[in-house]
């Protein structure tokens, strides 16, 4: 073996065992990725109200869902175990996929369903000395409906538990409402969308899906042309890392 | 209440005949973070940007998981881990090619998105050596194309069989092995070069 030859295979011997991750580093990047999914979940959620009826199969109905997740992980209050929350989305998707994979709907219909998370799993949080955690002994329940062409759009208060102690934590409220929007926004219903995003406002001025709520709104204004710059510009002053920013963009471009 | 434990428990392993369990993504996190960790690395993420990379994997895999093909074995589930984290690695690139950044680094700017060399990155003491070779390499292994490097670090880190390399990277077993060897070729001339200009330098 020639000495570059020899040095070669020490490089890599050395890279090898340099690469690997230290001790911390699957525990710090987890912290980070919790964050990161549930922000993705929500992304998801919009991108299902966003994007015309083009969406194809599960990705589209299984959105909602992941929307529905990023709540279980919101709900945490910052500090995620996002593993269990995680677990939760994978079975939450495989109790939806029968639905969607034996009962194909046309794409218009396939935007305007509608999935609802009980707010039983909200009950099930608990906080411990390493930080808050979830506990899901059951799946949470997911019922699925799927709406006419022309969605109805019930009106939604929050609910008497939650709004007794603060009504900005009614999240299962707040998924409501946020996907209504969302309906009504693949529905090409903006003025329907505006509408539910003052209702979402008015209800929930400091809840946990305002930026998903600004998002349909700039989305919204954008499409009808009204205050459409205004609406991104304002977004995009108020949100500047969302990952909802470049849909917003697109919607608003002339 | 505790579930009766299973031989085949684990969410990666393959489920009985007949029976199809949807993967677990905590699972795949866990079984796979240190290969996407080292191989971000190695495939030309600087560390200090490891962790975003890294991130973003796992985030595209949380949202494809379900579409994954669970009825092949571990090193299928392996194969497309690797080709969203060649991806990711590939987007990562783009990006800092359009901040005008240049691909190896001239300083010892952290932020780099590849290591700068040896004499340029102060290092402690301790495992400074190490680091230096593990610097080289990285720095050499940038040099190549995209396709040169990833054979590489499939090939001799990761000590992949090429049949495995095949699965994760495409084409068959004989172009494998004839561009490996181009490969193995090309850096064995760069790191010729480097030793020789350390030997000048010593003369010097």
């Amino acid at each position: 073996m020639s000495d570059v030859d020899h040095e070669l295979s020490r490089l890599f011997d050395a890279t090898r065992c340099g690469t690997e991750p230290a001790p911390g580093d699957e525990a710090r990047i987890r912290a980070s990725l919790g964050a990161r999914l549930a922000q993705a979940a929500a992304a998801g959620a919009i991108a299902g109200a966003a994007a015309s009826s083009a969406g194809t199969g599960a990705s589209v109905a299984a959105k909602p869902v992941l929307g529905a997740a990023a709540l279980i992980l919101k709900l945490a209050g910052g500090a995620l175990l996002f593993g269990v929350a995680a677990t939760a989305v994978v079975a939450l998707q495989h109790s939806n996929a029968d639905v969607v994979a034996t009962s194909p709907m046309a794409p218009s219909m396939r935007s305007a369903a509608v999935t609802t998370l009980s707010p039983a799993p909200a009950a099930t949080i608990s906080r411990r000395s390493g930080g808050a955690s979830l506990e899901t002994p059951q799946p949470p329940t997911i019922v699925t409906a799927r709406s006419s062409v022309a969605p109805t759009h019930p009106r939604v208060e929050p609910t008497a538990a939650a709004s007794a102690d603060d009504p900005g934590t009614d999240l299962a409220g707040e998924l409501r409402l946020v996907q209504s929007m969302q309906s009504a926004l693949a529905s090409q219903n903006d003025a329907e969308a505006l509408r539910l995003a003052g209702e979402h406002a008015r209800l929930f001025p400091r809840g946990t899906l305002v930026e998903e709520r600004e998002g349909v709104r700039a989305i919204a204004l954008c499409h009808g042309g009204v205050d459409g710059e205004k609406a991104l510009e304002s977004f995009a002053r108020r949100f500047p890392r969302s990952p909802q920013l470049g849909r917003v963009r697109a919607a608003c471009k002339p | 209440m505790q579930q009766p434990s299973s031989p085949t428990h684990s969410p990666l392993a393959r489920p009985p005949q007949g029976e199809l369990r949807p993967l677990e993504f905590d699972a795949v996190y866990t079984e796979f973070f240190g290969f996407v960790f080292r191989n971000a690395r190695r495939l030309g993420v600087d560390a200090s940007a490891v962790d975003d990379v890294v991130q973003d994997v796992f985030v595209v895999i949380f949202r494809r998981l379900p579409e994954f093909d669970q009825r092949g074995d571990g090193a299928a589930l392996r194969s497309w881990v690797y080709g969203i984290l060649a991806n990711t690695v590939r987007e990562h690139r783009r990006r800092y090619r359009r901040k005008d950044a240049p691909l190896v680094s001239t300083s010892a700017d952290s932020s780099s998105a590849f290591p700068a060399t040896p004499a340029q990155s102060p290092t402690p003491e301790e495992g400074a050596e190490r680091r230096e070779d593990v610097d080289l390499l990285l720095s050499l292994l940038a040099e190549l194309s995209e396709e040169k490097r990833e054979l590489l670090v499939l090939a001799d880190l990761e000590q992949m069989s090429v049949p495995e390399i095949c699965a994760c990277v495409g084409g068959n077993v004989n172009t494998v092995y004839s561009r490996l060897r181009v490969a193995r070729d090309e850096l064995r001339g760069k790191l010729e070069r480097v030793l020789l200009t350390r030997k000048r330098e010593e003369l010097a």
